[in-house]
């Protein structure tokens, strides 16, 4: 059987226990996050200031030791300039082109009927410009075509060598022609840093198909009579 | 009969009495929760910084450890292959390390700074490019640049780069001579990369004219910087 309670306090007295509980309350509660919130600020404050402190000292004090030790290698500056000029020289020697490779490509290139009298080879853009004499238009023309149809092979790779031949002037007199070609060449023709599997630089190798005679003696690509 | 004047508390005026001392030690809780809030949120930034700081320290000073690992085996293969006590040096010439010495009879070390040398020197390139064009029977050798030693910085850095020298070589040969002046440039230990190439002529007599990129690079210097966190 349920017992019955009675409530014999008077409201005022009720109210006023009701008030003091949630006073408790929000008061332990307040105590806590107090509690919470200096601990956190002990902790960070301890590890902040004392223990991170300590450490930054500590690996401080190893890298001034350390940066006395590297700075104390007798002629260091003197072994890292040579390692530096070294590595500089040897990157500028793979950069830089082999222009006398034109004499051997001229002597394949140039039919026997003709000559070269003047030569620009331009590296910033890749193109040549060749101007000279020859017996016929024909000879010109197997130039040209030798120009045209000419290939390098490098590395196991073939390409064509030379690309935008065009014959920017002719005109024919009494010993034969007169002509002017300009073509842009494959920068690989001149270049120095082909490397084969060995290590070592390889030159391109040029050929021009058959039909295209060419000379023995690059000399004599220069030689006014030899058309 | 005596008087009591002294007001005795009533039970009303006690509860209001605790009440006000409850609501004063949470005040004083909330005040010192706050303090210590606030100062927890600038302690961690404190504590990050300082750890970002340690955690560079640490990469600086493991940085270190590997310099200076390489750095006495670069100090010993540069005694071997530099400072050798070999007759001769890597090209075959005498090692010789006296300040008198004249190449080939150099010691390596001086050969890789005659391959790219540190200083601007102008004239000492332009004896090179005259030596080599006559070495190889080249008249009239000529030499077209501008001298810049006054305006071009050669000190020692840490980080040196190669500046760039732009000289234009001309003269008259034969085709053999042409042929050989450029093979010369091309074999020299110090880079001369040739940009533009001008042969002219007929026959035996030829004319070259070629531009020209030299280079030197300032000496370097063991660079140990530091590092301002943010």
């Amino acid at each position: 059987m349920k017992g019955i309670e009675f409530n014999l306090l008077p409201k005022s007295r009720s109210d006023a226990m009701h008030a003091q509980a949630q006073q408790e309350e929000l008061m332990a509660k307040a105590l806590s996050a107090g509690l919470v919130c200096a601990c956190l600020f002990i902790l960070l404050f301890v590890y902040g200031d004392i223990v991170q402190k300590s450490q930054i000292s500590s690996t401080n004090k190893s890298i001034t030791e350390k940066t006395a030790k590297l700075q104390q290698v007798p002629n260091i500056n003197t072994i890292l300039t040579v390692q530096n000029q070294l590595k500089t020289a040897a990157s500028l020697n793979q950069t830089k082109h082999i222009s006398s490779r034109i004499f051997a490509y001229l002597a394949k290139l140039t039919p026997n009927n003709s000559n070269v009298s003047n030569l620009v080879l331009d590296f910033s853009t890749n193109t040549v410009k060749v101007d000279g004499g020859a017996d016929s238009a024909n000879t010109v023309n197997a130039f040209i075509d030798a120009l045209k149809s000419s290939q390098y092979s490098s590395l196991g790779t073939k390409n064509a060598a030379f690309s935008s031949v065009v014959e920017s002037s002719f005109s024919i007199n009494t010993k034969g022609v007169v002509y002017s070609l300009t073509a842009t060449f494959d920068p690989a023709l001149f270049a120095n840093n082909l490397i084969d599997s060995n290590g070592k630089i390889q030159a391109p190798s040029l050929s021009v198909p058959s039909g295209v005679t060419g000379r023995s003696d690059p000399a004599s690509v220069f030689n006014q009579g030899s058309h | 009969m005596k008087l009591k004047l002294a007001a005795t508390k009533s039970p009303k005026s006690k509860v209001d009495n605790d009440e006000l001392r409850g609501w004063l030690i949470f005040g004083m809780v909330v005040l010192v929760g706050a303090f210590c809030l606030y100062s927890s949120k600038t302690l961690l930034s404190k504590v990050l910084y300082q750890q970002k700081v340690l955690s560079a320290s640490h990469k600086a000073s493991k940085q270190l450890d590997t310099n200076l690992s390489a750095t006495t085996q670069l100090a010993t293969q540069y005694k071997g292959l530099f400072e050798n006590d070999n007759p001769s040096n890597i090209l075959g010439g005498k090692n010789d390390s006296s300040a008198q010495a004249v190449p080939p009879n150099i010691d390596n070390a001086r050969l890789a700074l005659d391959a790219l040398p540190i200083t601007y020197d102008y004239p000492a390139l332009i004896a090179s490019l005259t030596k080599i064009m006559t070495d190889n029977g080249l008249s009239a050798p000529t030499i077209t640049g501008t001298d810049q030693t006054a305006t071009t910085n050669s000190q020692p850095t840490d980080s040196p780069q190669p500046v760039m020298i732009t000289v234009t070589i001309s003269g008259n040969g034969t085709s053999n001579a042409v042929s050989n002046v450029l093979n010369s440039l091309e074999k020299s230990i110090r880079p001369f990369d040739v940009t533009n190439l001008q042969i002219s002529g007929t026959g035996s007599q030829l004319g070259l004219t070629a531009s020209i990129n030299a280079y030197f690079q300032p000496a370097k210097t063991l660079g140990i910087t530091q590092e301002k966190m943010r």
